[in-house]
């Protein structure tokens, strides 16, 4: 199934991919703190920008009275939403469907609305937007989804925002200047007060339900988390003069997300006028969105003419959400345990206006189901707008509704008294389709590997007790490790004077990307990894794809088939000099020592441990760096070959990981230690063992954090955010995580350079420990089971 | 953080006579207050903070004869580091040595985390946004919210205003409180010497019954080689958090029990009732599930914070146990 | 307007070159005197001190300190109310103490203060004067503590790379104390310190191998 048809992507000895403890090439520059995020530059005569933020759940600002706050001295100027300055920026591109321009209406707690005050410094911003005399008209607001479902409860959105106003059309609308991906299908229905629906419905659901012994029925709750940015979105911008584009064409910005291009679209100019030389990003977690904080720092420094800095405070970064999601699972069920059918009809959070669609809409598509030989699924989404914040996606927290099936799996072992692992063996299907009986390979090295890393045994749930008295449960979870191939890719490489660069505008954002993509370049040029210079330039078009792994196992093959062309190249040129007799030109001219190489051609040359050398003869070379004195330059771009993941969402399978858990839980303090935390993963090939473990790590950190510790919270009567600061919202610290045993195996069934695929954050899970503790105690505890849900669940309170 | 006046008080009295003139607070390690002028909880943001780390000799920790005495300043760093706390009060070490994280114990002080503020996060929300009754408001915004981490003893009622009571159900989650509680401290101020026991108050915009101008200096501890004595702190993190329930208790040569827990009420709660249960008897694995169950006594929780009736329970059995 | 190119270091050589640049950057006496309201330009600060007493009456008044940093004493003048993070940023240029939470609560910003780990972000610039203050660009130029730096990107032991620096700080201060920490050791002095991406489990790993590598050092 693997897609070889590249160059070499059959190798079988490898020099540099795979090598551990390389050093990331940034990591010196992270680590000794001169590496520079947004947040960190400050530049002479810079002005300070903050915004008015809304102190309800959902409110209009009628009016708002600047004149204290300008009377104050340093306070610059005071920007009203209805200032025109606000027209003039576009959409950001890789904001999402969040407007750039600053309302007169809030969403929700806490979001930018209504001002923008500008200053000399960031403390008389604040005393500026407390001297702010605002009217605000307190709008009706939802924060209980089950409130939102009621049709009488007034609508919270404007039509403006309703995507459902006009015909489902599925693809990009522009409403309001706002350009909407539609994800519904034309015929779901039509949008009802505050909540909208989607239906899929593949194979016979009669069939399904009439070839079942039993019905299952479950319920899987997710609660919303946030997607907490390790650094406060910040940038800061002026404008400057060029001989080239005129005066105040150019924009120089850092801090703004991902690449300048972005900025660039939203301001109208042509990439190249846009100047951004940080290259640290800080942590992305698949939450591409953008703050205003980031973006509107341009617009203010063309109007007062000085830098301007605009930094969110880490209250103020608590703003992007992992939506909540309720839902019911109904499974048909044969007596063995051969799932027939599947129901899901989940309710979901689709948060305030322009939230992104990932975790409603979208799991349509993403989801586990479709990893079953059961073909009849019917998955039945309500979606209810609410005023809990921006949501938008993370998908190191929750992977979709993967785990409705974990969970599932879980609950019908216990039912018939069967381990789940060989519940999953017996649901799921082959290799190429839905249809395919056979076993998946990578799935089966990674089940038994699994085991032998957990002395795997299962039990019936609240059987097993420690010698201390606590309650022992388990947990096992599969998924596939995906491999996104939607985007195309692009890489460029020169051979300048003996040594070969490699040009990237990075962005470092944490995956090792163009680590990974020197290994592979080397690898290829039979090189070191050191022999190659990465050339870090905002302005080359190499950048760091996004999608962790998985999207830097995409971008390897075309760093693999350019380093190729380039290699070819190169020997091409080596062998066109080697028969040059002659160097210098004109009167000039003087004999040159006859070259090993002489009277072969490039075909039959090679390239290894940094020589050139003859394949029939491997004592006849020359240094790699003599090779040819020509510039040699290959570009190659495009996409690489089909990933499973991508094309069949499910329905075919490649490459495979398996999670394994096992805890312990006092039932009378209601405290979980996890006892053992096992992943054994498949990625296909590994190229940089250090970025997959570490990815193992950070899937681990997130998912132990949201089912045992984060949870958002709202206060009930207001919709104010309660815990938004670090303290009392709790990510696990170095005495909470657990060590992971960790297996990487290399089936090499992947779809990319080398039969690799990825792991990316296909281990974080929602609820691997939740289901471990319905296995200790036998009773079920939704996310996250911190010590007073789990006394209540246990009825100890 | 917006702007104040920043006086590095020389003296005491200096110090007093600052705070006395009003819009002024006192700094001394800055756990708590700065986080508080960040967030602007203040309904009126101070003018001043007096810094009181200026002022000297206060840091120490020294045993004089049957007392261990320990300035104010003193880091919990120090306290958890010193042998001699180790030696005459090892669980003010222990405690001291497990509050919020390393790093924040290198700077904050014993007589900081004796006062700091509730961290009920209606209290604490930026901006003043909920003026509560503890801010000198009209309510507690608690009673009818998300009240998981407040008082299962009821609500301080307090005064506002000259005649007007209100009530608040934060509660005390200082990890020294309840252990200076059950070791008979003495806590000495620039007016007087409190019993730790009465030291802890509600009032606005306070947490303890100094008087506006009056400053801790010293913690006096009474020196007890037949004492014995246990901490227990629970927390859902083991690092950062404050604790969610924290019980100190101590026992003397005749088996006279101090039992005290923070995190349940207003102010530290001693489990009076299980002190009298236990009083002159050794402890059985009954005895201990019985104090449990006094200690717990006469909670009325909410809904969201049961729970901790159950953990009061089995902490205080567990604890009982361990001695 | 120009601006010093962003390069980046790829090796700890040119990081810690790039680090000892900073330090020297770091200004000895502030080279203008600008008022922070109006940026009017005064000679000295007890003229600004008068331009504030007739201009700015209800504000509060800058204050002039020294501070040690990085071995280094730098006269500054600053509002009272800024935090040592916020000094060390604005004022010196320095940025390996990071701003994650801004409550004391993740240990990004850690600088060590006469030999102890101090979150800058919780401490007034003000009240520092007299106290010797090191940062991780300070420790990124003494060679004693390549091997611990080596390990931390050989290991991976950070992703983004933000609250790394945090990290590093609090297990220098550890290795000073401790040159033989444990593993259980380890994660307790770290465990202020919090990294978003996860990399929690892996500092034990690399400070363990440093310590390896620098007993071997101290021995030979």
């Amino acid at each position: 199934m693997p897609d070889y048809t590249g160059a070499n992507g059959l190798r079988e000895n490898f020099r540099v991919v795979g090598k551990p403890n390389i050093p990331g090439l940034t990591s010196y520059a992270m680590a000794t703190g001169v590496a520079k995020f947004g947040a960190d530059f400050v530049v002479p005569d810079m002005l300070f920008a903050k915004m008015l933020r809304s102190p309800y759940a959902h409110a209009r600002v009628l009016s708002i009275d600047a004149s204290d706050a300008l009377a104050i001295p340093g306070v610059v100027d005071v920007v009203l939403w209805d200032d025109p300055i606000f027209k003039e920026i576009g959409q950001n591109p890789i904001g999402g469907k969040r407007p750039t321009y600053l309302m007169n209406e809030a969403h929700y707690e806490g979001v930018e609305v209504g001002a923008v005050v500008v200053a000399e410094s960031e403390h008389l911003c604040e005393e500026g937007l407390r001297a702010l005399k605002v009217e605000w008209e307190q709008l009706p607001f939802i924060i209980d989804l089950k409130q939102g479902l009621d049709p009488e409860f007034p609508k919270i959105r404007g039509p403006e925002w309703d995507e459902s106003e006009g015909d489902y059309m599925p693809g990009l609308t522009t409403v309001d200047g706002l350009t909407i991906l539609n994800l519904h299908y034309p015929d779901d229905p039509r949008k009802v007060g505050n909540v909208s629906w989607t239906n899929k419905i593949d194979g016979d659901m009669d069939a399904g339900w009439a070839a079942a012994d039993f019905i299952l029925e479950y319920d899987v709750n997710l609660h919303a988390v946030v997607s907490l940015l390790p650094n406060p979105p910040a940038s800061v911008a002026w404008w400057f003069d060029s001989m080239y584009n005129g005066p105040e064409k150019n924009l120089h910005i850092e801090g703004a997300v991902q690449r300048r291009g972005a900025i660039a679209t939203m301001y109208g100019l042509p990439d190249e006028n846009v100047v951004q030389e940080g290259l640290f990003q800080g942590g992305k977690y698949c939450d591409w969105g953008l703050r205003m904080s980031q973006e509107i720092t341009p617009l203010l420094s063309r109007r007062f003419d000085r830098p301007v800095r605009c930094c969110n405070t880490r209250e103020e970064t608590f703003d992007m959400c992992v939506n909540e999601r309720l839902l019911h699972l109904k499974l048909g069920v044969t007596k063995d345990g051969l799932i027939t059918a599947v129901e899901d009809n989940s309710i979901a959070d689709h948060g305030a206006p322009a939230s992104s669609e990932m975790g409603t809409i979208y799991d349509r598509d993403y989801d586990s189901y479709y990893t079953l030989k059961c073909e009849n699924i019917s998955q039945k989404y309500t979606i209810v707008d609410s005023n809990r914040g921006f949501m938008h996606t993370c998908g190191q927290f929750v992977p979709y509704n993967w785990d409705a099936l974990t969970v599932g799996l879980a609950i019908l072992g216990e039912k018939l008294g069967k381990d789940p692992v060989e519940l999953a063996k017996l649901n799921l299907h082959g290799p190429d389709s839905q249809k395919d009986t056979r076993p998946v390979p990578s799935f089966e090295a990674c089940l038994e590997e699994g085991k032998k890393l957990m002395d795997w045994e299962w039990h019936p749930a609240g059987t097993k007790r420690l010698a201390d008295g606590r309650l022992h449960g388990t947990a096992f979870r599969y998924q596939m490790c995906p491999r996104h191939a939607m985007l195309s890719y692009f890489c460029k490489l020169e051979y300048r004077d003996g040594v070969v660069h490699f040009p990237t505008q990075g962005p470092i954002a944490g995956w090792f990307g163009t680590e990974c993509f020197t290994m592979i370049i080397a690898e290829e040029l039979g090189l070191e990894f050191d022999d190659i210079s990465v050339d870090y330039d905002y302005r080359a078009k190499h950048t760091d794809e996004a999608g962790g792994s998985d999207g830097v196992t995409g971008q390897g093959w075309i760093v693999k088939e350019c380093a190729n062309l380039l290699k070819a190249r190169i020997l091409e040129s080596a062998a066109k000099e080697a028969q040059k007799t002659t160097t210098g030109f004109g009167p000039f001219v003087m004999p040159k020592m006859p070259s090993p190489l002489m009277g072969y051609a490039a075909e039959d040359l090679e390239m290894m441990d940094g020589k050139v050398f003859v394949k029939s003869d491997p004592s006849k070379f020359v240094p790699f760096a003599q090779a040819t004195s020509e510039t040699i330059t290959a570009d190659y771009g495009g996409g690489s070959p089909k990933s499973a993941w991508t094309t069949g969402f499910g329905r075919v399978l490649d490459t495979m990981n398996t999670s394994w858990c096992e805890v312990a839980v006092d039932d009378e303090t209601g405290e979980i230690e996890i006892l053992k935390y096992g992943i054994v993963a498949d990625p296909g090939k590994v190229i940089r063992r250090t970025s997959l473990e570490s990815q193992i790590d950070q899937a681990v950190f997130f998912s132990m954090g949201c089912q045992l510790l984060e949870e958002y919270v709202l206060d009930p009567e207001t919709g104010v955010r309660l815990n938004a600061n670090m303290i009392d919202y709790r990510k696990p610290t170095t005495l909470d995580v657990p060590i992971v045993g960790k297996e990487i195996l290399e089936l090499r069934s992947g779809n990319a350079a080398y039969g690799a695929s990825g792991i990316s954050h296909s281990l974080a899970n929602s609820h691997l420990l939740i289901t471990a503790i319905y296995n200790a105690t036998g009773i079920w505890i939704d996310p996250p089971a911190t010590p007073d849900r789990v006394l209540k669940a246990l009825g100890k309170c | 953080m917006r702007a104040f006046n920043h006086i590095n008080a020389a003296t005491l009295d200096g110090a007093s006579d600052a705070l006395k003139r009003g819009g002024a607070v006192a700094l001394a390690g800055g756990g708590d207050l700065l986080g508080a002028l960040k967030d602007d909880i203040f309904p009126t943001y101070p003018k001043t903070v007096v810094n009181l780390k200026s002022i000297p000799e206060l840091e120490y920790i020294t045993a004089e004869g049957d007392t261990l005495k320990i300035g104010a300043l003193t880091t919990l760093a120090d306290i958890a580091r010193s042998s001699v706390v180790t030696e005459n009060a090892d669980i003010l070490a222990l405690a001291a040595g497990r509050a919020s994280s390393p790093s924040l114990r290198e700077t904050t002080t014993i007589g900081g985390n004796l006062c700091q503020l509730p961290r009920c996060w209606y209290f604490r929300k930026l901006n003043n946004r909920f003026d509560c009754a503890r801010k000198g408001g009209d309510r507690c915004f608690a009673v009818t919210g998300d009240n998981r981490y407040h008082s299962v003893f009821g609500g301080a009622v307090f005064e506002t205003a000259p005649g007007v009571k209100r009530t608040c159900v934060a509660v005390n989650q200082g990890d020294l409180a309840p252990v200076l509680t059950v070791l008979g401290a003495k806590l000495k101020t620039t007016e007087r010497v409190i019993d730790a026991g009465d030291f802890f108050g509600v009032g606005v915009l306070t947490a303890t019954v100094l008087n506006c101008g009056e400053i801790l200096t010293e913690i006096q501890i009474p020196i007890n080689g037949a004492r014995k004595s246990r901490y227990k702190r629970f927390a859902f993190r083991k690092s950062i958090d404050f604790p969610v329930i924290n019980l100190a208790i101590s026992v003397d040569g005749e088996n006279n029990y101090r039992i005290c827990l923070g995190g349940v009420a207003p102010v530290p709660y001693i489990a009076a009732q299980a002190e009298t249960l236990l009083a002159g008897r050794a402890i059985t694995e009954e005895l201990a599930e019985k104090a449990g169950l006094a200690a717990a006594e006469g909670a009325k929780p909410y809904e969201a914070n049961s729970y901790k009736v159950q953990l009061i329970k089995t902490l205080v059995k567990r604890e009982l146990l361990a001695f | 307007m120009p601006m010093e190119t962003t390069r980046v270091g790829t090796s700890l050589k040119t990081a810690s070159e790039q680090a000892a640049a900073t330090i020297a950057a770091m200004p000895a006496y502030p080279k203008s005197i600008r008022c922070p309201i109006c940026q009017r330009q005064c000679l000295t600060y007890a003229e600004l001190a008068d331009h504030y007493a007739a201009e700015h009456p209800d504000s509060v008044a800058p204050v002039a300190v020294t501070l040690n940093v990085n071995g280094k004493a730098c006269a500054l003048i600053f509002e009272p109310h800024l935090t040592l993070k916020h000094v060390l940023q604005f004022h010196l240029g320095l940025t390996g103490a990071k701003e994650m939470c801004d409550r004391g609560a993740c240990g990004s910003c850690t600088v060590i203060m006469d030999g102890k780990p101090t979150l800058s972000c919780n401490i007034l610039a003000a009240e520092c004067e007299g106290k010797v203050i090191q940062t991780v660009e300070g420790i990124a130029v003494i060679p004693k503590w390549k091997p611990l730096i080596d390990a931390y990107c050989k290991w991976d032991a950070m992703q983004c790379g933000y609250c790394t620096p945090g990290f590093l700080v609090a297990a220098k201060v550890l290795l000073d104390r401790n040159p033989h920490p444990t593993e259980q050791e380890i994660n307790e002095a770290l465990s202020g310190n919090i990294c978003i991406c996860g990399t929690q489990p892996r500092h034990s790993q690399a400070i363990l191998e440093a310590v390896l590598v620098m007993a071997e050092g101290s021995d030979g």
